[in-house]
């Protein structure tokens, strides 16, 4: 990527579309600081982050939800203990998390799931446990990488209204994804990607 | 109720497997090595304070044993001795005796008569006064030509330096024992943050702290220090025991019999929670170091 630069304001909604290897997952990782960039700036919650000292890494990332392309969920955790995880790295009530969770996981339609593991879960139900982990503290900002590549359409259509309800209540929300039918149902701007440059294709976002 | 569980699978790790044996040989090691200190430093300080308050005098034998003289001289000794200040009390060893101490080398058949064997007086010494020795001595020789004091002085030099000689080795061997044990797990504890390293990337990037996540080590260390040095101590207790019975049980009257007083066994039971303290902050800081070179 070069030369990329845009502003998003707080509670928009944006899709990142693009070829694979166009940089979406590289995009949404420079967000969700996995990594810094070599060079220029990245700026989240008014901060640029290549000058955040690393102690105060955790603050940020906890206002940050991500659902990863691979899930990444912790293979030996139920999904009750996934979803549960970044409520209890950010010292959250026990009682407080069981209750939450549950109802998360049964909004998701895996209430009768909460004790599996992910390992005996389907590719659909393992994404619902990330998206429900991505959601669960209520971030400012919801980074999705590809979260509707392995669930039906009535699913994906279920989830994204989960991510516009995020919305309506504050979060700005990020979507990559290469499925342009399900982009085309909503009315959001699309961040499109391709050849290291991005389009801005609709309103809201100034790049 | 959904129970949770620790975040990080430490059940199927391999790391730290042998983690456990080797807390436990390390704090075995320690209790013994630290046990054995203590007991010599204990018998070294019964000889001392037994030697400092007493000395012996030798009589050198006389040419003919039969003629009375030799009682004369071992009287006058005694005599002379009760009458000097700052002495508590006086016993001459009898000949008998003396030959006795003899046997383990000579034989129980051996005719004292045959030996020049010297006359020994015991004398033990009132502590709370204090008595010119060299003065003593010049006045036994001047009673009987040739008796000599032993105050026991080089003796107990020799031996209290021996002692601390072998408690300095000890406490070398046992910082060389916290050495190792602490490299040990130095290695396994990165070890097993290489093992987990993708976990760990997901709790970083849902907002974990170094702190949250060495805890999880932590835990999983203490668990693992804790079942380890609690088998170490009580087969080092079990080893003490053995030794005590087995020296108890041998007729060597040289030999003391080793018993630890009661804050020597406390001192003895505060290894295994000082070893799993070390365990647990080795672990502790070598995940904090690992983790800072992450993002």
């Amino acid at each position: 990527m070069s030369d990329i630069n845009f502003t998003l304001e707080p509670g928009s909604f944006h899709f990142v579309t693009g070829p694979s290897g166009a940089g979406k997952s590289t995009l949404l990782k420079l967000l969700y600081l996995a990594c810094r960039p070599s060079r220029g700036f990245v700026n989240l919650f008014g901060r640029e982050v290549t000058k955040i000292p690393s102690h105060e890494l955790p603050q940020l990332r906890r206002r940050i939800g991500v659902v990863f392309q691979d899930f990444r969920l912790v293979a030996h955790l139920s999904a009750f203990d996934n979803v549960a995880l970044p409520l209890r790295v950010s010292g959250g009530r026990e009682e407080v998390i069981q209750k939450h969770v549950t109802e998360l996981l049964s909004w998701v339609g895996l209430a009768d799931h909460l004790n599996a593991r992910p390992p005996t879960l389907s590719g659909g139900q393992q994404q619902r446990v990330a998206i429900a982990r991505a959601v669960i503290a209520h971030p400012n900002l919801l980074l999705a990488d590809e979260p509707t590549g392995n669930v039906d359409d009535t699913i994906a259509v279920r989830l994204l209204y989960l991510f516009e309800e995020l919305n309506r209540m504050g979060t700005t929300v990020i979507i990559a994804t290469h499925n342009e039918s399900l982009v085309s149902r909503f009315s959001h701007p699309v961040l499109h990607l391709e050849d290291g440059v991005l389009e801005l294709r609709g309103a809201m976002a100034s790049s | 109720m959904v129970r949770s569980q620790d975040v990080l699978p430490f059940a199927k790790e391999s790391t730290t497997r042998l983690l456990p044996w080797i807390v436990g040989v390390m704090v075995y090691l320690a209790a013994v090595m630290m046990a054995g200190a203590m007991l010599l430093a204990g018998v070294a300080a019964d000889w001392n304070r037994d030697l400092t308050g007493s000395f012996t005098v030798q009589i050198p034998p006389a040419e003919k044993k039969s003629d009375g003289s030799e009682k004369a001289r071992v009287d006058r000794v005694i005599k002379l001795l009760r009458e000097t200040p700052g002495i508590l009390k006086v016993k001459a060893i009898p000949a008998k005796e003396t030959a006795q101490s003899l046997e383990p080398w000579l034989g129980a058949n051996f005719d004292a008569d045959d030996l020049p064997l010297p006359r020994v007086v015991d004398v033990t010494l009132d502590r709370t006064k204090t008595i010119d020795l060299t003065a003593v001595g010049e006045k036994l020789q001047e009673a009987v030509p040739g008796a000599g004091l032993d105050s026991h002085e080089y003796s107990r030099d020799q031996i209290l330096s021996l002692v601390h000689a072998l408690g300095a080795l000890a406490a070398v061997v046992i910082a060389l024992i916290g050495g190792t044990c602490v490299s040990a797990v130095v290695f396994a504890t990165r070890g097993g943050v290489a093992v987990h390293k993708e976990v760990i990337e997901v709790l970083h990037l849902i907002g974990a702290t170094d702190d949250y996540i060495a805890r999880q080590f932590q835990r999983q260390a203490f668990r693992i220090a804790l079942i380890g040095s609690l088998f170490g101590a009580i087969v080092a207790v079990l080893t003490l025991f053995a030794i005590a019975r087995f020296v108890t049980g041998l007729d060597a009257v040289l030999l003391p019999t080793p018993q630890l007083a009661f804050w020597q066994w406390c001192v003895l039971a505060l290894v295994p929670l000082f070893a799993s303290f070390i365990v647990t902050s080795a672990t502790r800081r070598t995940v904090l170091r690992t983790l800072r070179q992450m993002l």
